[in-house]
């Protein structure tokens, strides 16, 4: 049963998610939501953590992980194919219709209107990611300066503050991110966070 | 056969040699597809890439399924994305059970506490990206707005947002057409 939920979740998560990996992530958030015996928000933020460390496209390792953990090698075989199979079949319908697609006019209007949308939406699954990382408690009490101030976890606000600049840097910004990755274990470690 | 096990194993590569997923697979992709193998040209390269970003999933998986069905059809187009899939797939694997094993240890918290905030900082950066890349007039920032809203205000299923946004985007190109037969 619980293999049946997994390929049906990670089935619309494939179907939904438009532009690639990180797409997929506010379908997991959701998914976290519905089904909290699987994993709960915090836990996202590893499985992300762990999936950027891995090689390969995001999405499925995102997928592997989360069936591994939920029903271990079974779960996660199936969670992936199921991600995967509403992208290669519209693959296949498109590569034997390419021609056709390539001058259909309703792609345009539509993928116009889909993109910033499915930017949106990862925007307020990151917007969510940072919350859940970033305050000692799930919600900001906005009553005053001092109440917004003291709702951040100050150490991991700072450490936030000392490394986006060297993210958004052109230059660095190629490096691995197992290198981020790492530094974060490693301050994480020292300070005790 | 051949060229079955040819696709695997060059798409196992480059699934190895890429993090960050998408667009990082290009420079690995000219290489071993355009360069050494000559299974298709840049601009068929770039074309699949397009297609990727417009249609459901992956964008890994859709490069690698038009790459694998142009050589073998659609046996090609399975075994193509699930050599690019494999590498991560087993690592994630090992990850998730030995992270299990470990993750009551405090220093071990500690670190996953940090790792989170880099986790952050790189989604922030990628997150700007594909805002920039995505929205390029006034309508489509209100679109954006309103599918922000809907979602961390009002709690609303994501799909359901999508399908929202794809009813307005045929409606809309619909409704240029019609204009267009009126003018015309």
């Amino acid at each position: 049963m619980t293999l049946l939920l997994l390929m049906y979740e990670f089935f619309f998560t494939g179907l939904f998610a438009v532009g690639g990996g990180l797409a997929t992530i506010p379908f997991l958030q959701a998914m976290g939501r519905k089904r909290s015996q699987w994993f709960s928000g915090a836990k996202l933020v590893d499985i992300i953590a762990a999936s950027q460390c891995a090689p390969g496209p995001l999405g499925t390792n995102m997928a592997a992980y989360i069936g591994c953990s939920v029903a271990r090698l079974p779960g996660a075989l199936l969670s992936v194919a199921a991600l995967m199979m509403p992208t290669v079949l519209s693959d296949l319908s498109i590569a034997m219709l390419l021609e056709r697609f390539r001058h259909a006019r309703w792609i345009k209007p539509l993928m116009k209107a889909i993109q910033p949308v499915s930017a949106a939406l990862i925007a307020a699954a990151a917007f969510s990611l940072l919350r859940s990382s970033l305050l000692k408690a799930e919600t900001l009490d906005f009553s005053s300066l001092k109440a917004i101030l003291g709702g951040f976890d100050g150490r991991c606000a700072v450490l936030y503050a000392v490394m986006l600049p060297f993210v958004f840097c052109k230059k660095l910004r190629k490096l691995h991110p197992l290198l981020y990755i790492a530094a974060g274990a490693a301050v994480g470690v020292m300070l005790k966070l | 056969m051949k060229v079955l096990l040819q696709l695997y194993w060059s798409f196992f590569k480059i699934g190895l040699m890429t993090f960050g997923g998408g667009l990082s697979m290009l420079p690995m992709l000219e290489r071993e597809v355009i360069e050494r193998r000559k299974w298709c040209t840049k601009d068929d390269m770039l074309e699949y890439y397009a297609i990727g970003q417009c249609t459901p999933g992956i964008i890994a998986v859709d490069v690698s399924a038009f790459i694998g069905y142009r050589l073998k059809k659609v046996l090609g187009a399975i075994v193509a994305p699930l050599g690019v899939i494999s590498p991560g797939f087993a690592l994630v694997l090992m990850m998730a059970t030995v992270l299990q094993r470990f993750a009551e240890y405090p220093a071990v918290q500690s670190a996953f506490v940090g790792v989170r905030v880099a986790v952050c900082a790189m989604i922030t950066v990628s997150v700007t990206r594909i805002l920039r890349e995505s929205i390029k007039n006034w309508l489509q920032l209100a679109l954006a707005l309103a599918a922000f809203a809907a979602v961390a205000m009002f709690g609303s299923n994501p799909a359901w947002v999508v399908l929202g946004a794809a009813l307005l985007g045929l409606a809309a190109g619909r409704l240029e057409r019609r204009r267009e037969g009126e003018t015309a």
